[in-house]
């Protein structure tokens, strides 16, 4: 939840917004920074919603969260054998929930390759990797490319470790996240104090 | 699941906000779920530790022994003073307060959790607790029932019915709020499968506590005459608990899992209806219906339309107590009791008909129990290679009904929901009078989608989706809904959420009727108290008689 308001907060329209919280969910069942890399994304897309580039083609070829839901809605059949390249993609970690999601829903195997790390996922989401979470996490920037196949590809690496059920965050990670959050709350008004959200001040029973 | 022959009634009738907000608790509310689990599995309750002064002031532990799995209510009862006592969620003390832990805390873990559970959203947790509570008292009942029974005698039982409860809960948390344990961790387990199965466990459990509380208190106040509870009337006292806003957006923001709850309860009437009375069920349902006709005049709210509404339902059980005592058993169907109903009562009547209707057939319906639970996360994704004549062609089928609304009028936009500052918690404010509705939260959607339908019509027919997002990310939460619904077509509101007319109670009430809550006591538009568990039985009966025949649509 906090990672949907903050990503709201940081400018992302809600859509998207949601999707960012999805992948940082995905992110932090694993033992990897994923609060600081998540501010980092965050920032980047508040520079590039002052600087007016929300939209369109080239916001989508840098930034993560976009290119992941552009690949996400336009995966079909037709992209079945034919790779394809993302040149300059920042926190391409980013870019794999997405990925996963797709190969699960439509039953596809997936093939990516961040940097010179190799990545294979399956339908039942198991992902192997040739480097750890903690290194694809690392790479600031870096080329994405992607295939999807109908028939298994032959696994890479390692398989991701089990994932954990509680995400750990550095404070001054999870107090950053929050004063993004905070830029989706309204302040406090006489009147939304009197009508507050319901329920009573005093026990009349 | 089984197949019936009558279609299930349609989302155009059923996924108005006034039929919604006019819903009954049903065998398949989430509670009775969990009370037929605990009777059929013989779950054994325990109490190990009783560790309360004489003013009601300590700890307790109540241990729950499932085939597979032990969890522990531990309660904390505290001191409060009386200007604190409220039932906002922005309070920060109550009476008591309680965390429902996974398996059996030692002294060193009761130690940790009274340090951490009176404080609420305040302290810290670890995963073994998965349900974080707190309840206040009823003062005027909770002194009147200890001195009653300090003093030898039973409490006044119209004043224990028109209250219902020592207790109101005030809040009931779950899945990974303030760092307890997230749902994710208990889904699996058999005993906890189903909707709110964990918080349903904690509720009854505190139930037990007030009980339990009480007696101890009227102990203390004088040990030589002290009295129990009668069985009958521990039955009438149920644990309260105020909603507000706070649970509104909860079904705007889970279209699967309302999907499933209304699927599976239309599923099970339309089992129901397609089957032919027999002389049994026929009397048994005379007798259900002359139960139901009793429990409601024990339904006392001080809301005018409310009250109007209790009223005109009591007469429509009445008029349906009149025609089915004309009606020979051997000449009906249950569809002719329903159709009936639709042609002849008011929304409360008709969706009190569908609670009488279902509470008899357990063997009908009960699996479908099974088919409550969601996981949002599922359809998620966006097919984004349709284009937009097709996407238009999806909306004009599943969201034909937005376009009866004039969001170029005022009063069709009137409201906002938005999340305060102040308190973080979800606020529903006047557009035109109050500041924030550039902040807005995404749960309009009739308004969204007219805006997506009027952008469909700028745009190329044969232009991919994919692309019209890339540009206008503006809309992927609206493209994402209009999906979802094509899938699942009970999973959207089919209201105006931002009108002015909008009654937010309806929201709360449809979402409590599944919880299993009778009583509904609306104190203004957006909150109501309401009570569960009331006539339920308590741990030491989960194993006694058919462990589901208690409820006020029961025989």
């Amino acid at each position: 939840m906090l990672s949907l308001k903050a990503a709201r907060g940081a400018g992302l329209h809600w859509g998207l917004a949601e999707d960012a919280a999805r992948s940082a969910r995905w992110l932090a069942q694993y033992p990897i920074p994923w609060a600081e890399s998540l501010l980092a994304l965050l920032e980047n897309e508040g520079d590039a919603a002052a600087s007016g580039q929300v939209n369109g083609p080239s916001a989508a070829l840098t930034s993560p969260v976009r290119l992941g839901a552009f690949i996400s809605d336009s995966a079909s059949e037709c992209w079945v054998g034919k790779p394809q390249s993302f040149p300059t993609v920042t926190h391409p970690i980013w870019a794999l929930p997405p990925l996963i999601n797709v190969a699960h829903t439509l039953g596809f195997f997936a093939r990516a390759r961040i940097a010179e790390i190799d990545i294979t996922i399956d339908p039942s989401r198991a992902l192997q990797a040739t480097a750890s979470p903690l290194v694809l996490c690392a790479v600031p920037l870096a080329e994405l490319r992607v295939e999807f196949s109908i028939i298994p590809i032959p696994s890479c690496g390692d398989s991701f470790p089990r994932p954990l059920f509680r995400a750990a965050a550095p404070k001054w990670a999870w107090e950053q996240l929050e004063r993004f959050a905070f830029r989706t709350y309204v302040p406090a008004s006489m009147e939304s104090r009197i009508k507050g959200a319901g329920a009573g001040v005093r026990d009349d029973d | 699941m089984q197949q019936s022959d009558i279609e299930l009634r349609p989302p155009e009738l059923v996924m108005r906000l006034a039929r919604l907000g006019s819903m009954h608790q049903t065998r398949l509310s989430f509670l009775r779920a969990m009370l037929r689990r605990a009777h059929q599995d013989r779950w054994m309750i325990s109490r190990p530790v009783w560790n309360l002064d004489s003013e009601g002031i300590g700890h307790a532990v109540y241990a729950v022994a499932t085939p597979e799995h032990q969890y522990s209510l531990v309660a904390f009862s505290q001191k409060l003073v009386p200007e604190l006592r409220t039932d906002r969620v922005i309070a920060e003390a109550w009476d008591t307060s309680y965390v429902l832990y996974d398996g059996v805390p030692d002294a060193v873990e009761i130690e940790r959790l009274g340090q951490n559970v009176p404080k609420q959203e305040a302290g810290r947790y670890t995963e073994r607790e998965l349900i974080l509570s707190r309840a206040n008292k009823s003062v005027r009942l909770f002194e009147s029932v200890a001195k009653a029974l300090a003093a030898g005698h039973q409490p006044d039982s119209e004043e224990i019915e028109s209250v219902g409860y020592l207790m109101r809960t005030t809040a009931v948390y779950g899945n990974g709020k303030f760092g307890i344990a997230d749902r994710d961790c208990i889904a699996n387990r058999p005993e906890l499968a189903g909707p709110f199965r964990a918080e349903m466990l904690t509720v009854w459990l505190i139930r037990a506590f007030t009980v339990d509380l009480v007696e101890h208190c009227a102990r203390a106040m004088s040990p030589g005459t002290v009295a129990s509870l009668h069985r009958d009337i521990r039955r009438r006292l149920g644990v309260g608990n105020a909603t507000g806003l706070g649970l509104a957006p909860f079904l705007v923001k889970h279209p699967i899992l309302l999907h499933r709850w209304i699927t599976a309860r239309e599923e099970a009437l339309a089992r129901v209806r397609a089957l032919r009375t027999t002389e049994l069920t026929w009397r048994t349902f005379l007798r259900s219906l002359e139960h139901a006709r009793r429990s409601v005049k024990h339904w006392h709210t001080d809301d005018t339309l409310q009250a109007c509404r209790i009223e005109t339902l009591q007469a429509d059980l009445h008029a349906l107590r009149t025609w089915v005592h004309q009606m020979p058993a051997r000449l009906q169907t249950w569809d002719d009791v329903y159709c009936w109903s639709e042609d002849n009562l008011s929304l409360e009547g008709q969706e009190y008909t569908v609670s009488l209707l279902i509470e008899q057939h357990g063997s009908v319906v009960d699996d479908l129990c099974d088919a409550m639970s969601a996981d949002e996360g599922e359809c998620t994704r966006i097919d984004g290679t349709i284009s937009a004549c097709q996407l238009a062609d999806l909306i004009d089928r599943h969201y034909s009904w937005v376009f009866d609304f004039d969001f170029s009028k005022l009063e069709s936009k009137a409201r906002f929901w938005y999340v305060s500052e102040e308190k973080l918690e979800p606020r529903l404010g006047e557009r035109y009078t109050e500041p924030g509705a550039h902040l807005e939260q995404p749960l309009a959607f009739a308004r969204d989608v007219v805006e997506l339908r009027n952008a469909i019509k700028l745009l190329p027919a044969d232009e991919q989706i994919a692309s019209v997002l890339l540009n206008h990310s503006e809309y992927r939460h609206v493209v994402r809904r209009v999906q979802v619904v094509a899938r699942y077509p009970y999973a959207e509101i089919r209201d105006n959420l931002i009108g002015a007319d909008l009654r937010p109670i309806d929201l709360l009430r449809c979402k409590l009727a599944f919880f299993g809550a009778c009583r509904f006591d609306p104190r203004s538009d957006r909150w109501l108290r309401i009570c569960l568990f009331q006539g339920a039985p308590f741990p030491d009966e989960i194993l006694e008689g058919k462990g589901d025949d208690w409820a006020d649509t029961a025989a």
